[in-house]
């Protein structure tokens, strides 16, 4: 009952805030010529229908999909440690595209300008390299899992090669010229803006792929409450699906790491809001709420980053722990009410 | 009519898998037979290894030495999906479920008969209302796992054994959380579940009392010397008790079927009232008195449970109208 009426609360917010996102941004245009630029209309200024089009569609579309993997790897990861505090950027996933971008950005040698890296051809090089350094990890992480067959032990695992990985990061940091270093900061920062229209099927894709995985899941995510012995007695090859939910999770925090920079908290707190405001640990419903709330969330701080009355945008992680974190505080400080993770 | 459903031979448990390196052998040459129709109890001392026999049978480790019959094919030569219906299991530790209800907790068990999303049919929630019926936790169905006590969260896993709908039934103290009258209700259960329905039942306890007075068949454990398999009886006629379970300082007596310490005691008369007699001991032994029939002094005689009479070794006769004034005026004399 509780579960199908957020469920579509949810589903009516989503086309709300992604049709909010098209409208509000730095530059107003009237939602009458929003709506006429997507329905093929001729606009009255050209420059909207490319600000619409070319920057504000791929942008919405992204933040959609962004908030949704994240959140669902979030809700995977913690399930599968059955820990409320795990998150896509516990694994060291979100450090191994960190790490990919780094040697890209800072590392590459000749005289790429700071703006040169982001342009044309060097854009698509830090792409790939953020999908290849998140890849990485993840590969150790999935051989790990084969090796270590305590899940704390893994988490530990994956927070330590985190480490390695941010401490080779500081080193080419430590090296780099300062016009890379800011390049590298202004990356860190996160952004949805940063999918063109060509290569947005691309992202949209690959995450479309591991959110369809993630669903396919819900039956032994339950059973994996019970934790890997009741699983394993209940039918579930719990070392095969393991290693989905840590593919699966981590594909979606690659891809999406490699397309949007490191997004702080979505993947931590949307569950947690999803579970709270749910209550339950139901995988059937909490999955698909989580899935929901993460791209309403995201649209939500797409919006929130841009500051009304200036020609400004806000940096997205500088907007994702203002929604983030007292979520989390108010978990902890909650606990007693329902110990969802007890 | 009782036929095997889990046999075992020169069985070694453990941890640690395939390399010499890093490898504990917890029990060896186990040879046990678990039979269809009885519950069976399993008890040992700490460390002797109940839980690592109880995992290995599950499935959950690999036996280290030796080979485990299953219906009379190798345990390794079933697929989890196979076990998941043959063998439902009921362990300690924790989980993560405390924000599902009891009864999404139960329909887990349904778990190898549903479909790929795990909807449950019809014949699917009747099993699950029947097990939690019959776990006695009807009453919590709708709370959260979190909201329960620890005896309740014990009846909610059994329900999700029950539901699971297995003839071999593995439980690791069951009733370890549960309250006097609850470990009953449960141990009638599985023994209903065994007569009724044919069930292999093996738990763990470590209730000497009730595992003697409710198990068909005790397994007794000992980290160095093995199993003995049998009936509780016999166990403790031909001594098998003392044996496993006797240390410095303890032993079993099997007059009474408890476990007393050896500190000598100094005999004591004691007579009258049957009921009164028999409580009157109880609070004697524990002062340290071996109480017995003859009319020796010092020498208790009970009229009733409200007339007490003490008499001293001196032939003095002191009255007592409870049996804790009775203790009070012992304490006077030293045994």
């Amino acid at each position: 009952m509780r579960a199908s009426l957020l469920l579509t609360l949810l589903s009516v917010a989503l086309p709300v805030l992604f049709v909010g996102s098209l409208t509000y941004g730095a530059v107003s245009i009237p939602p009458g010529s929003v709506l006429d630029i997507l329905l093929g209309g001729e606009p009255e200024r050209m420059t909207w229908r490319n600000i619409i089009l070319q920057s504000r569609l791929p942008q919405a579309v992204v933040a959609t999909l962004a908030g949704a993997s994240l959140a669902v790897a979030g809700l995977l990861l913690q399930t599968l440690f059955r820990n409320p505090l795990a998150g896509p950027s516990v694994l060291g996933v979100s450090d191994g595209a960190n790490l990919g971008v780094a040697v890209v950005m800072l590392s590459s040698g000749g005289s790429l300008g700071r703006f040169d890296v982001l342009a044309g051809g060097g854009y698509a090089a830090v792409i790939a390299a953020a999908f290849a350094g998140a890849c990485a990890i993840l590969c150790i992480i999935l051989y790990m899992s084969s090796k270590v067959r305590n899940n704390v032990m893994l988490l530990i695992v994956g927070i330590m090669v985190g480490y390695l990985a941010s401490s080779v990061i500081s080193i080419l940091n430590f090296y780099a010229t300062a016009d890379r270093v800011y390049t590298f900061v202004a990356w860190g920062l996160g952004s949805f803006s940063g999918v063109s229209l060509e290569r947005l099927p691309l992202f949209a894709s690959c995450t479309l792929v591991a959110l369809s995985a993630a669903v396919l899941l819900i039956k032994p995510l339950n059973a994996l409450l019970l934790g890997e012995m009741y699983a394993s007695n209940l039918g579930v090859r719990v070392r095969r699906v393991r290693a989905y939910i840590l593919l699966s999770a981590g594909a979606l925090t690659a891809v999406t790491t490699a397309f949007c920079g490191p997004v702080a908290f979505i993947g931590l707190a949307v569950p947690h809001i999803a579970r709270l405001s749910l209550g339950t640990s139901n995988h059937k419903s909490l999955l698909p709420a989580t899935l929901l709330t993460g791209a309403c969330v995201a649209l939500a701080c797409n919006m929130l980053m841009v500051v009304p009355g200036a020609n400004v945008v806000l940096p997205l992680n500088a907007v994702t722990p203002m929604i983030g974190a007292p979520v989390i505080i108010y978990v902890i400080m909650n606990r007693r009410s329902i110990q969802y993770f007890n | 009519m009782s036929r095997p459903v889990i046999q075992t031979s020169g069985l070694a448990t453990g941890y640690g898998g395939r390399g010499r390196r890093g490898r504990t052998t917890v029990g060896r040459d186990l040879d046990l037979c678990l039979m269809a129709g009885r519950v069976t109890c399993l008890m040992g001392p700490n460390g002797s290894g109940k839980s690592t026999l109880l995992r290995t049978l599950g499935g959950f480790l690999p036996p280290l030495a030796g080979g485990v019959l299953i219906n009379g094919r190798m345990l390794e030569s079933y697929s989890r999906s196979e076990l998941s219906v043959l063998v439902g299991v009921t362990l300690t530790g924790k989980t993560a479920a405390g924000g599902i209800t009891v009864s999404e907790l139960v329909s887990l068990g349904r778990h190898p008969y549903t479909g790929f999303f795990g909807r449950l049919s019809r014949h699917d929630k009747d099993a699950v209302s029947r097990a939690i019926q019959a776990a006695g936790i009807f009453h919590k169905a709708h709370c959260y796992v979190s909201e329960l006590s620890d005896g309740e969260r014990q009846r909610a896993m059994i329900a999700k054994t029950l539901a699971q709908e297995c003839p071999i039934i593995i439980l690791d103290e069951p009733t370890a959380f549960l309250d006097a009258v609850g470990r009953i209700e449960i141990m009638t259960l599985l023994h209903k579940l065994a007569r009724e329905q044919g069930k292999a039942i093996l738990l763990s306890t470590h209730d000497a009392d009730q595992a003697v007075r409710t198990a068909d068949c005790l397994w007794l454990l000992s980290g160095g010397r093995g199993a003995k398999a049998g009936a509780p009886e016999d166990l403790i006629l031909d001594g098998s008790f003392e044996t496993f379970f006797g240390r410095e300082g303890m032993k079993f007596d099997p007059y009474s079927g408890h476990f007393e310490p050896t500190t000598p005691l100094a005999p004591i008369g004691l007579g009258g009232d049957r009921l009164t007699a028999l409580w009157v001991a109880n609070a004697l032994r524990r002062a340290g008195w071996q109480p017995s029939d003859s009319d020796r002094l010092p020498g208790v005689n009970c009229t009733n449970k409200n007339h007490i009479i003490l008499t001293l070794a001196s032939g003095e006769r002191l009255v007592a109208s409870s049996v804790e004034e009775l203790s009070a005026l012992m304490s006077r004399i030293q045994p």
